[in-house]
This record gives C-alpha cells, structure tokens and sequence, in this order.
C-alpha cells in the first residue's frame, strides 16, 4: 500500500516538473509595451502625452523657470534665492530646473510611439491621421520649450525599445527644424475647431509655429532669412480667418482669466483639469508635480497681515514664491486709468472674512481688510492695514531705511480658483497656454522686424484698444480711453525702441503666463545681447538679479545627474556653466 | 510541512516534503477630514486585501551505505517552488459620515482604484541536485555536488543555471601521528570550490512595463500609458565561484577551540538596476546583468575556556572572539572599455558601495579670502579640492569647481569586524557581554548634509549641533550657515569615518536551584534576568561629531536628495529611528 502510495507521490512530481511552461511568467496585472501597438494602445500613448504637459503648465517647476528671475517677477518670500538670482551652483543642483528635461523626453517618448503605431495599429485612417497630428504637435511643443531653455539636446524621433547610455546633443538648428516639419505636417490634418476642450487644434498649431518661428528669428545657428515672414504668414492667417477657427479676441479683458472661462473664443490651447478626482492629478501625494499649483504661487500670505481675514477658498492659498518687481508695478503698469488691465491683472483688495476676530471695533464681513493703492500719495480710506509700495515685502521702507519683511504685495488674479474643493488643494482649473491676444502681438513683432511699422502698430493697438474697454465707465468714456491709448503707441520704426515697447506691452497683456523668460532669452537689440541680460542689466527700478546675471544665462544648464553622469558618451555641459 | 518516507531496499529512501505557506492580509483604514493624515481636506478611507499562496515540493532520494572503512552516502533531488500573491485596493474620498469609514464604499463621492497594491504576482522556481558524500576512515571526505535551478524571473533561454562544487576534508585529529598528542583535541583541513547563483530581481522585470496616467478633455477623463520600464531580453543568473580554505582546531582537550576560513569569490553577471540617461525618455531604472565583481575575506573564530570551574558551581569565563574582513571590488562593467559609470555609482577597482564626490578641504579661512574669491567662494565657505580642468584625467588644477572635481572617497566596506562574547559563572548566577566593532568604512549621513531639514545651515534655523565657522570661530568642520548656502557641493560634510566599538548587550540571569523547588515537582526551574541592549558605543568618530549611532538605518536603496555620489549601497543613517537601547528585565518560571 505504502509503495503504490509513494509511486503515486512520484508520478505526480515528475508530471508537473515535465510542464514546459512551468517557468513562463504571465503577468496579468502588468501592460506591458505590446499594448502601444492596439488602437486603444496608440490613443492611450497620446494622452499620456497630454497628461505630461501637466508637469510643465501649473507647475513649480515651469514657475522657476519662465517666471521669477525676469524683469516682470522676482523672489516672493518663500521663492528660491538662488533661482531667482541665477547663481550657477543653484542652477546647476536645483532639481527644477533639470525637471522639464526629464519629463519632457518622457513625453516625447509617448508621442513617438502614436507615430510608430497609429497606422499598423488597425485604427480608421482619419482616426489614426488625427492622432498623428495630434502627436506631432505635442511634440513639437515639447521639444519647443527643451531647445529654448537648453539649446542643442538629443532628438528623438523614434520609439525607444532598447535602451541605450548613449545620447548626442544635435545641434539647436536641426531642432528647430524638426519642430517647424511637425508642425507644418500636423496643421494639415488637425481640425480648426476642438472636437473636445483641451485637443490641438490647426488655429494652436499656427500660432505655435508663429512662436517658433519668432524664436528662429534670432537664433544664432538655427535662424533663416524667411523667418519673420513666415511668422508673419502664420499668424495673420489666424487673424484674418478668426471666424472659420472659432477665434475673437473678448471685449473685456477680465473675462479672459475669468474662473471658469477657460474655453472661451479668446483660448487657442489649455492643459486640461477639472473637478474628477479620478482624473485630475490633485492628490499631492500621487504626484504632486502635476498639480496645478499656479494659484498658490503669486499670492502673498494675505491672512498672516490682520486680525479678521482668514484663508478661504475664493482667497486662495498663499505660497508666495514670487512677487511683482517695482519695474512692473510702477513702470509697465504705469497707465491704470485708460488701461484696465492693472486692476484686472492684480487684486489689490482683500475684504473681511472673518469678522469675529476683528481687533478694530466696528468692522464687519465685507469691510476691506487690506487696501494697496498703487502709490505712495492716496485718498483716505477705510481698511484695517493700508500698504503703500514702499512697504510691499522686499522694498525699502522709507520711514527706517531697513527691508521690509511682511508678505505683502499685489497679487496675481489669472489664476485664482474658486471652485477647488479644499483652502489646501491645488486648482482644479485648465491652464492657458495660448491666447488669441498673444497672436496679435506675434504679428505685430514679425511685422515690425520685417520693416512693416504700419502695420505692426496696428496689431499692437487691436490688443490696447481691447484692454481700454471698462464696463464700469460709459462707451464716451471708454472711446476716449482706447483712443488715448492707441495715439500713443510709439510708431515702431526703429527696432530697439520697438521690441522694448513690444515687450512691455506683452507684459501688460501676459504677465505670469509661463511664457516671461522665453521672451526675453530670444529677443535681441540691434547690438545683438539678448533682452534678457540687456533688460535684466539695465532697467529701473533695479531687477534683484541685475549683478549676477549674465550672457551665458540664455541657456539653462543640462542635468548633470540624470543626463551627464548617466550618458556614457561626452555630453558637453552649456558653455558658462563649468565643464 | 508535510512528509512521507519510504525505505525502498536497505539503505536506499525516499522522501517527499510538501510545505504549504497560506496567508490572507487585510488593511483598512479611514482617516477624518481633520486628522493631521487629511489636514482638512476631504476625508478619505481605503480597503486593501492581499492573499498568498505558496508552496514548495521536494523529492530527495538517498543512499547510505558503510562498508569496510568507507562510508558513502549519495543525495538526489528535485524540487519545485511556485508562489502567487494577489493584492487589491479601493480608495475612496469624501465619505458622508464619518462613522461609515470604509464599510460602505457605495456612499462615498468618489472611489477609485489606485496604480498601486493591484497586482498579480507569482513566480516559480524548479531545482535538480545530485550529491555524493565520501568518507574513509573518518580522515578523508570527499564531497562532489552538482545542481540546476530554473527561475521564471529571467528572460527566456536563460532560465536555467547548472552549476557543481566540489569539497574535500581531511579530519587530521584522526591521523595515527596524532592520535596520541593530547594537546590537540580536534584539527580539521578543509578546501572547497563551488558555484552559487541568484535571481534576486523582481519577477517580470525582463518583460518590461508601462505605467498608467490621467488626463480629461472638459468633462471627459482618459486614461493615458507609458513605457516606464524597458523589458530586457537577455537577463540570466548571477553567479558566484567561491574557493575557500579552511581549519578548525582545538587544543587542551577542547579548552581552546576556534577555526581559520579564507576565501576568494568572484560573482558574474551581477543583476543591478541601471539608471538610464534621461533623454532614453524611460524614466525607470533598467535591470541589467551588470558586471562582475571580486571579495576576498579571512575569517577567525577563538573560543576558549579560559577559568574553568574548579566546582560544579565555581567559577567559571569563557570567550568566544571572532574577527573577519572582506575585501570587495568591481572587476568589470558589463562593457570591458567603461572603467566608470559615474550615475550609478559604478567604478572598477573600487567596492560597488564606493563613494564619488568631492574632497572637502577644510573651510576657507579669512586670510584666503582672495583665493577664495578665485573659485567664486568666500571665507567660512567649503573649501574643495581642484584637481582637473576638463576631463577626468586632467592633471592642472583649472581655477574652476566642476563635475571632474569629484574623486573615490571611500566606501562602506570596512577594514575589519569583529566581536567576542564574554561569559562568567559563578554559583546560579551568570553574566555574559556581547561586543561587536568596525573599524574603518565610510558612512553617509544624510543628517549632516544641508539637502536633508536637520542641518540646514541655512539660518537661524534649529539643527543639530555642529561646529560651523564664524569670523571668531575658524574651525575647518562645517560652513558658515549661510541662505544661499550651496547644496550640492555640502554633500561633503555628512561622510564619516564608520569605526566603531560596541556592547551590544550586557545580560544578567540567575537560576534558582532546582532543590530549592523541589516542592513544585520535578522538572520546575526558575530564571530571573535583567538585560540591556545597545547601552555603550566607544571610539566613534562619528558619535564624537554629535551623531547618535554609526549603524546605519535607512533602507538599502533609499536615496539622499540631491542624491549625487551616493551609491545605492552605500551605508546611510537618516532620520529614520537608530538602534534603541532597551532594559529588559524578566522572570522565566517553569514547574
């Protein structure tokens, strides 16, 4: 008996040990890379694309980036010192600034499987034209933003299967160049109208390639005779057919930013958020990077100043990492009266919340709690705290000469998020990339650099006129406000007066915008240094950086530890940077 | 565990083990919306289930047989091992009343399932071993091995590793010259080569992976995949050749025993994970067989009687020491031409836990202000070496601090370990010191280093007291604290020499005399004891500098931030709890 047992025990074993596929591994919880090349693959490969733009636009990261360090902001009290001051060390180690290039080459690697697969996949052909138009466009915005703020960079515009250490930098040149065919190549099939909010469309795409056409424009190696023209021919197609890409600029300058209005006429291209908390990123501890934190970034600490304002939702939650230089408040915003765009721009109000612990006697809920004229000389008021310029965070005080410590200053209004389900969380708004109002602009600059000052005045006050217009004040009003303003819009013929007037009116239509440093890296005066250091050096009131900066500071430097050390070729570092 | 055995012919049996591992993990939680876990945003809840099932079959014959002076005894088996593990979890988020927690998910606004802890798991293991074990004589042995193994976890065509060893021994006590020396008690030689092999890597990390992310368009939420893992097509087994010498000995009839072990190993194909360059666009790491690696080592182990009781219960200190070092380096990368991979933290000739950064000077002082302003730094600064300008081989300091400035510093690797365990009797009573210490190593500690919250130097700041430099105070230790103090190059102030000697514990016990308990019956004892764990630390540098302990207690590859030059198996102490010192005191009663 025991032996028939014991034969049985043998024959089992040896039948299972006999299985070939004993070893094979299935995994049933795991997709692997196979699952890119099946339709539902291919359009899954591009939204992870779309969703990467969630890194950039609303991030800290962008922030530091495009933002502080420019002559619109500088470092609030939480910023970063050593980004905001461009000192090389802080450059070079600040983990946010090798960010975009890590994010952006996994984004690049998603649109580059929907270009590999799409049309073996067994998609419709138009579905899978569309994607791949859709793709060509993301990536070339991605590449966009890497070639400005690092210059010569790998490209890839295939699918990696196998790894590699190796990596080239390709010239800055050949970049551009790859951006410019995507885009020509995604317009064609790209739709003029959004099928959904927050897909490329042909309007974003020609107004992205007027961009990287303006960039070309000045670049030292990449930049070709046919530059300004073609910028030109791209965005005053969109100007002239507004009607066929659903395009209008809006009549009043605070409904652009407006919460809510995302979607309105005016917006060429958003990255998309909304309420579904499956959907939209917000856990900080998922993955806080893709927050959309823009709303904490430009907001002093409101509710640390008086007795009686709290933190709430509609007042936002205050990270104060930049704050608005002198030489923006006093000097680009200079005209508050005839432009609106000051007081649509910057709340200066903060009104009581909170009035059960109000320490001055007979203030109740709606009193103003914090006031911040402007100037230094105003109209008596009643607020709890009035502050005047000098005594906003980092000024000098007048009265002792010494640093002003409190966390005071205007605050930016495009981003403020009512509708985000807790004072903690971060917003749950779309991010505007691109704007109508910016293509005028585009065209106003490519115009004026191709000896056109007529007709780059006029697209310039297209964008004055609209920011003239107050609903408050009657239409006699308001007409005389917009012709003021467009009679003193400087005649544009000579180009360093003009690209420093450009700029500063782009600075009262698109401040904050993520947009700042780009400008100024690629924009040059006829002795051919770049606005960035030439502005940055120059202006008054003084920029905080102006002694640290310099000319070598038009590139960020290449990660060192996720790309040099780990690239087993030479991967030369930007020139200033030590290497 | 389960068995069955069977005699076939005389000598000749049979053995079938069956174990069975069968576990089922439940987790739930609910945290309110004012906890510290929430901080006033919306509460949250989570259910999470895990269930195991394992189980390993093994089938071993076995022959013995004496004849004459020879003694033979040979060993086949075949055995199997497979394991599945299921994980689920539920997340869900603002939940009406608090008092439903994670009872009823249908309430609940918003539930979802999140990327991690849903998964399948299971791998499989198959193994063949044959064994012959020879004596004559009870002097000469001679063992022969050979054996297979399988793994699911590596790539196709490389699931299978055959590998022998081989042993010999010769029982010199046993040796008529011998047999009559009474000094010597027991003398043993013994050598062996042999192969051992490991699949430790996860399973599926050859096939590759995509993870998942989140987008919307308006109203419409989509799911969004990418490549986050690239699969590799040619993973196999590392493994390691081990030749090793040893002696046991003992003299004085046993008073004085201990063994002598030396050995050379040399491991191949070392499955580590490789960080690949970010413009690859695949952020995770990437499993390779990476190279191959050298360790040398000596043990000693002394044990002695050294006051034997001259009474049943007199007294009686007896030592047992023991004394080992390893010498480990990197022989080769996995391509012979790269001497270097620096993001990994990769260096031949170096231990794979070498540390790469720059060397740190001393502070600048304020009479070298002016060639500190050379390297853009100033008094009360780091001062670092400059060693090359462009390149890794340049030989002229260049003016300039820059990635080449960066050398091997050290490593984990130690210069020797040791411990002895002393014991005392006297009477009931017994008093036994457990010691352990290091001598040389380096470690990391991330506490020390700015990039971490605890010594910021960055303000008025609280911290952990260090001796930074003032104007009045010029020491060469830590900078002067400093807001734009530079992080990167302060990872220099957390390395550490690692040397260290520890009581590990001090026990005390006493046994009541099984006469004295004699009223409760036979077989009654009674042991009360007190004991202290970790109570004393001697000759560390790095408590010396203020540090807590010197053992580490991170995780093996948690990185530091700003993680330059610390390879993931370096030794780090961060803020994670050191070794804590206990008292216990106890009674163990028995009757």
């Amino acid at each position: 008996m025991k032996r028939i047992a014991y034969l049985a025990l043998v024959l089992v074993f040896t039948s299972i040990s006999s299985c070939t596929d004993f070893l094979e591994e299935e995994p049933k919880s795991l997709l692997t890379a196979k699952y890119l090349e099946t339709p539902s693959g291919v359009w899954s490969a591009l939204y992870s694309t779309y969703s990467d733009l969630r890194y950039f636009y609303g991030g800290e990261s962008a922030l530091s980036m495009t933002v502080a360090g420019t002559d619109e902001f500088q470092k609030g009290p939480d910023g970063s010192e050593e980004l905001n001051l461009y000192s090389n060390s802080g450059l070079l180690t600040n983990g946010q600034v090798s960010s975009t290039w890590n994010w952006g080459y996994t984004a690049i690697n998603s649109a580059n499987a929907v270009l590999e697969y799409a049309h073996s996949s067994g998609m419709p052909e138009e579905d899978a034209d569309l994607c791949v138009a859709e793709a060509k466009y993301l990536r070339a915005l991605w590449y966009f933003l890497l070639v400005q703020m690092y210059g010569d960079l790998p490209l890839n515009l295939e699918f990696i299967t196998e790894p590699s250490t190796e990596a080239y930098r390709t010239p800055a040149a050949e970049v551009y160049q790859a951006i410019v065919t995507d885009l020509k190549e995604a317009i064609d099939d790209l739709p003029n109208i959004a099928p959904q909010p927050g897909r490329a469309t042909a309007a974003a795409a020609h107004h992205l390639l007027a961009k990287v056409y303006l960039a070309k424009a000045t670049h030292a190696t990449a930049k070709e005779d046919d530059d300004y023209q073609n910028a030109f021919n791209h965005s005053t197609h969109l100007i002239d057919n507004a009607g066929a890409y659903g395009l209008a600029l809006l009549k009043d300058f605070a409904d652009v930013h407006t919460p809510r209005n995302e979607h309105s006429s005016e917006i060429l291209f958003t990255v998309e958020r909304n309420t579904d908390i499956v959907y939209n990123d917000l856990d900080p501890d998922a993955n806080g990077n893709k927050n959309n934190r823009s709303s904490f970034f430009f907001r002093p600490n409101y509710s640390a100043i008086v007795k009686g304002l709290i933190r709430d939702i509609p007042n936002g939650r205050p990270w104060h990492r930049v704050r608005p230089t002198n030489y923006l408040l006093e000097v680009v915003f200079q005209n508050r009266d005839d432009d609106t765009r000051y007081h649509k721009t910057f709340q200066t109000v903060w009104l009581v919340n909170d009035p059960d612990n109000v320490e001055t006697p007979g203030f109740v809920a709606g009193d103003t709690a914090i006031w911040l004229p402007g100037s230094e000389n105003h109209p008596p008021a009643r607020a709890l705290r009035i502050f005047k310029p000098s005594e906003y965070y980092d000024n000098v005080s007048l009265s002792t000469g010494e640093k002003q410590t409190l966390s005071i200053y205007p605050s930016l209004k495009k981003y403020d998020d009512i509708d985000r389900p807790t004072v903690a969380d971060a917003s749950v708004r779309p991010f505007i990339v691109f704007k109508f109002s910016e293509t005028y602009l585009i065209a106003a600059e490519a115009a004026m650099y191709l000896n056109r000052p007529g007709e780059a005045r006029y697209f310039v006050n297209v964008v004055r006129a609209r920011a003239g217009f107050n609903a408050n004040r009657s239409d006699a009003a308001n007409a005389a406000a917009i012709s003021r303003l467009t009679s003193t819009t400087p005649s544009l013929a000579d180009f360093d007066e003009g690209i420093n007037f450009l700029l500063e009116e782009r600075s009262r239509e698109l401040c904050g915008e993520y947009m700042r440093w780009f400008d100024l890296a690629r924009t040059r005066n006829s002795s051919g240094q770049s606005m960035l250091y030439y502005r940055l050096t120059t202006l008054t009131p003084d920029i905080p950086c102006k002694n640290t900066i310099q000319e070598y500071h038009i590139l960020r430097p290449v990660p060192q530890d996720s790309q040099i050390d780990l690239t087993t070729n030479d991967f030369p570092q930007n020139p200033g940077y030590g290497s | 565990m389960l068995y069955g055995e069977v005699t076939i012919i005389e000598g000749l049996k049979n053995r079938v083990n069956l174990g069975l591992d069968i576990s089922d993990d439940k987790y739930n939680n609910f945290y309110g919306s004012n906890t510290p876990f929430r901080d006033g945003k919306l509460n949250s809840a989570q259910i999470k289930n895990s269930d195991n099932f394992s189980y390993t079959l093994e089938n071993l014959l076995t022959y013995d047989k004496e004849f004459g002076m020879h003694r033979l005894n040979v060993t086949a088996m075949g055995s199997i091992q497979e394991s599945t593990t299921i994980s689920s979890r539920m997340d869900a988020s603002n939940v009406p009343v608090n008092y439903l927690q994670y009872y009823n998910f249908s309430r609940a606004e918003d539930v979802f399932a999140p990327e991690n802890d849903n998964n399948y798991t299971a791998w499989a293991l198959a193994s063949v071993m044959a064994r012959v074990n020879y004596v004559y004589d009870d002097r000469y042995m001679l063992t022969v091995t050979g054996r297979a193994d399988g793994s699911s976890r590596l790539a196709a065509g490389n699931k299978w590793h055959s590998y022998p060893a081989l042993a010999v021994g010769w029982n010199i006590m046993n040796e008529s010259f011998l047999r009559d020396v009474s000094a010597i008690s027991n003398l043993k030689l013994r050598l062996g080569y042999g192969q051992t092999s490991n699949t430790a890597i996860n399973p599926y990390s050859t096939l590759g992976g995509l993870s998942g992310s989140f987008y919307n368009f308006g109203d419409a939420g989509v799911r969004g995949y990418y490549v986050s893992s690239l699969p590799n097509f040619d993973l196999s087994w590392e493994f390691t050749n081990t030749i090793n010498a040893g002696l046991d000995f003992g003299f004085l009839k046993g008073r004085i025993t201990g063994s002598v072990d030396a050995y050379m190993q040399g491991t191949n194909n070392i499955l580590l994970q490789k960080e690949l360059p970010a413009s690859q666009g695949v952020p995770g790491a990437y499993y390779e067989n990476v190279g191959k690696t050298e360790n040398r080592g000596l043990e000693l182990i002394l044990n002695g009687v050294v006051i034997s009781p001259s009474s049943k219960d007199g007294f009686a200190w007896e030592l047992n020491t023991n004394l080992f070092l390893n010498r480990e380096k990197i022989v080769e990368l996995q391509d012979p031409s790269i001497t270097r991979d620096v993001g990994n933290g990769w260096f031949v000739g170096y231990p794979s836990s070498a540390i790469y950064d720059y060397v740190k000077l001393g502070i600048w002082q304020l009479d070298e202000a002016d060639e500190a302003a050379l390297y853009g730094a100033k008094p009360g600064d780091i001062k670092l070496e400059d060693f090359a300008g462009g390149g890794v081989n340049g030989d002229e300091p260049d003016g300039v601090i820059t990635a080449d400035d960066r050398r091997v510093l050290g490593s984990a690797q130690p210069d020797f370990q040791g411990g002895f365990t002393s014991t005392f009797r006297y009477k009931g009573f017994d008093l036994s010191v457990v010691t352990y210490f290091r001598v040389g190593g380096m470690i990391v500690s991330a506490l020390h280093m700015p990039t971490d919250y605890v010594n910021r130097l960055a303000g008025r700041h609280n911290g952990i007291k260090v001796d930074y430099w003032t104007p009045d105070n010029p020491t060469n230790d830590m900078p002067q604290p400093n807001a734009t103090i530079d992080a990167s190059r302060t990872h220099v102030l957390g390395y550490f020499d690692g040397t260290f000697f520890k009581i590990r514990s001090i026990n005390l016990g006493y046994d009541l005399n099984s006469k004295h308990l004699a009223f409760l019956g036979g077989n009654s004892s009674l042991r009360i004891f007190t004991s202290i764990s970790d109570p004393f630390i001697f000759f560390s540098p790095y408590v010396k500098a203020g540090g807590v302990d010197p053992e580490p207690n991170a995780v093996n590859h948690e990185t530091i931030s700003g993680g330059e030059g610390v390879p993931q198996r370096a030794l780090k102490i961060k803020l994670d709890t050191p070794p804590t010192r206990r008292i216990v005191l106890g009674v163990n009663f028995k009757f």
